[in-house]
C-alpha cells in the first residue's frame, strides 16, 4: 500500500512536525521527476497555432472575429510551459535536455511577449517572497474579489507605465546580478521590438490584423493570466509562510478553464513537481494540507 | 506568475512604457529618452494608423480619400500626447 493511502487513515494530529514534515516529502515524491511532455507538447503547439495565424490573417484567409479569440487563448496559453521550464521541471543544468527546457522556455511566452530570464529571476522572487508587500513582485494583484483585481488591472494597464512594469524592474534591479541586469535590457528590447512591430505592420497597412494578432489578445490575456495564476491561488494574500502564502480553491470554471491553479498551493509547496500532477499531489496531500493549516477555499 | 513584457511582462499591455533605464550613458540618456517619448510614439504609429484602417473599413467611400489618414493622425497624435503628459491612456 503507498504512502499516500495510509495516511487517510493515520491520525496526523499524533505526529510532530518533524515526522509530517517527513511524511508529506515522501508523498510528494512519488509525483516528483519524469519528463511533462504533456507541457512540452503544450508549448509547441500552441506556438505553432499563434504563429499560423499570421499568414493566415495578414492574407485575409482568416477572419478578425476569429483571429482575435485565437490568439487570445495563444496568449492565456503561453505562460505555463514557459513556468514549467522556470522551474526546471523539463531538466536541470548539466542534464542531457537541458536545452529542450530553455527552448521552451524562450520559446513558449513568444505570443505573450515575455522575456524568459526575466521572468524566471522575478518569478523566484515571487516564491522566495510570496505575499510580502515589498519585495513579492506580483503583490499588485492583491485585491479585495476578483471584479476588484480585474478593474485594477485594467485600471493599472491604463496607466503609461503599468505598476506591474515598474515591480518587476524594481525586483531585478534588487537582485542587482550581472544576469539580472542582463535580463532586464532583455526584457527592455521585447517591449521596444513589439512596440516596433505593431508599429510597422501598422503603417504597412495591417493595424487591425496585428491588433486582432498581438495588440487586444495581451491586453486581455493578460488579464485572464493574472487572475488565474497570481490573483486566485494567492487571495487575500495576507500570510506569509510555506503553508499559508498560497490556497487551494474551487472555481466555477473547473481545473482545464483556470489552468490547474485550483491546486497551485503544490506548486508552492513543490515548485518543480510538473503541473499535471498537481492534482493527484494534491489528493494525496490533502489531510497534510489541512492539518498544517493550508487554505482549502472548497477543495 | 508572470505579466506581460518588462517585464509586461514582466510589460503592461503593449504600447505601454516600460521603466526608463537608470544608466547615464549616451546610450542610456538616448533610450531613456526614447521610453519618456513612447505614449506619443505608439499614438503616432500605430493609434493613428488603426483609426485611419477603421474609418477605412467603416466608410467604403473613405478608401480612397486622404482624409481618414488626417484623422487618424490627430486622434493618435493628440491621444498619445495626452498619454505621455498625464501618464495614462484613459
Amino acid at each position: 500500500m503507498s504512502v499516500s493511502a495510509t495516511v487517510q487513515e493515520r491520525d496526523l494530529g499524533a505526529l510532530s512536525t518533524q515526522e509530517l514534515m517527513r511524511l508529506e516529502r515522501s508523498i510528494a515524491e512519488q509525483f516528483m521527476g519524469g519528463l511533462p511532455w504533456g507541457s512540452i507538447a503544450w508549448a509547441f503547439t500552441n506556438l505553432a497555432v499563434w504563429l499560423s495565424l499570421w499568414p493566415l490573417t495578414l492574407s485575409g484567409m482568416l477572419p478578425l472575429w476569429a483571429t482575435a479569440p485565437i490568439a487570445t487563448l495563444n496568449v492565456i496559453l503561453s505562460y505555463l510551459p514557459s513556468h514549467e521550464a522556470q522551474h526546471r521541471i523539463i531538466a536541470r543544468e548539466g542534464e542531457r535536455l537541458f536545452w529542450l527546457n530553455q527552448l521552451v522556455g524562450h520559446l513558449s511566452p513568444v505570443p505573450l511577449g515575455l522575456s524568459y530570464q526575466a521572468a524566471r529571476l522575478t518569478h523566484y522572487e515571487h516564491h522566495k517572497h510570496a505575499n510580502d508587500m515589498e519585495l513579492d513582485p506580483d503583490m499588485n494583484t492583491k485585491s479585495d474579489s476578483g471584479w476588484h483585481m480585474i478593474v485594477k488591472d485594467i485600471r493599472s494597464q491604463l496607466q503609461t507605465v503599468p505598476k506591474m512594469n515598474t515591480s518587476y524592474a524594481k525586483a531585478l534591479e534588487r537582485l542587482g546580478t550581472e544576469e539580472a541586469r542582463r535580463a532586464g535590457a532583455v526584457a527592455l528590447i521585447y517591449a521596444l521590438a513589439t512596440n516596433a512591430v505593431l508599429i510597422g505592420f501598422a503603417w504597412a497597412g495591417y493595424a487591425l490584423e496585428v491588433a486582432a494578432l498581438v495588440w487586444l489578445p495581451r491586453i486581455v490575456g493578460g488579464v485572464y493570466i493574472r487572475f488565474f495564476l497570481s490573483w486566485a491561488p494567492h487571495h487575500p494574500a495576507t500570510d506569509l509562510g510555506r503553508y499559508r502564502d498560497t490556497r487551494g480553491f474551487r472555481s466555477r470554471l473547473g481545473n482545464i478553464l483556470t489552468m490547474g491553479m485550483q491546486y497551485h498551493v503544490i506548486h508552492h509547496l513543490y515548485p518543480r513537481m510538473p503541473l499535471f500532477r498537481h492534482p493527484a499531489a494534491f489528493r494525496a496531500l490533502r489531510p497534510i494540507l489541512v492539518a498544517r493549516g493550508c487554505r482549502l477555499d472548497g477543495i | 506568475m508572470p505579466r506581460d513584457s518588462v517585464a509586461q511582462p514582466p510589460g503592461g499591455g503593449v504600447g505601454s512604457d516600460p521603466p526608463a533605464p537608470t544608466s547615464t550613458s549616451l546610450m542610456g540618456r538616448l533610450l531613456g529618452l526614447l521610453l519618456q517619448g513612447m505614449p506619443f510614439i505608439f499614438g503616432i504609429g500605430f493609434i493613428a494608423p488603426l483609426m485611419t484602417q477603421l474609418l477605412e473599413r467603416t466608410l467604403p467611400s473613405a478608401a480612397q480619400a486622404q482624409w481618414p489618414l488626417f484623422v487618424g493622425l490627430v486622434i493618435g497624435g493628440t491621444w498619445g500626447a495626452v498619454a505621455n503628459v498625464t501618464g495614462r491612456w484613459l
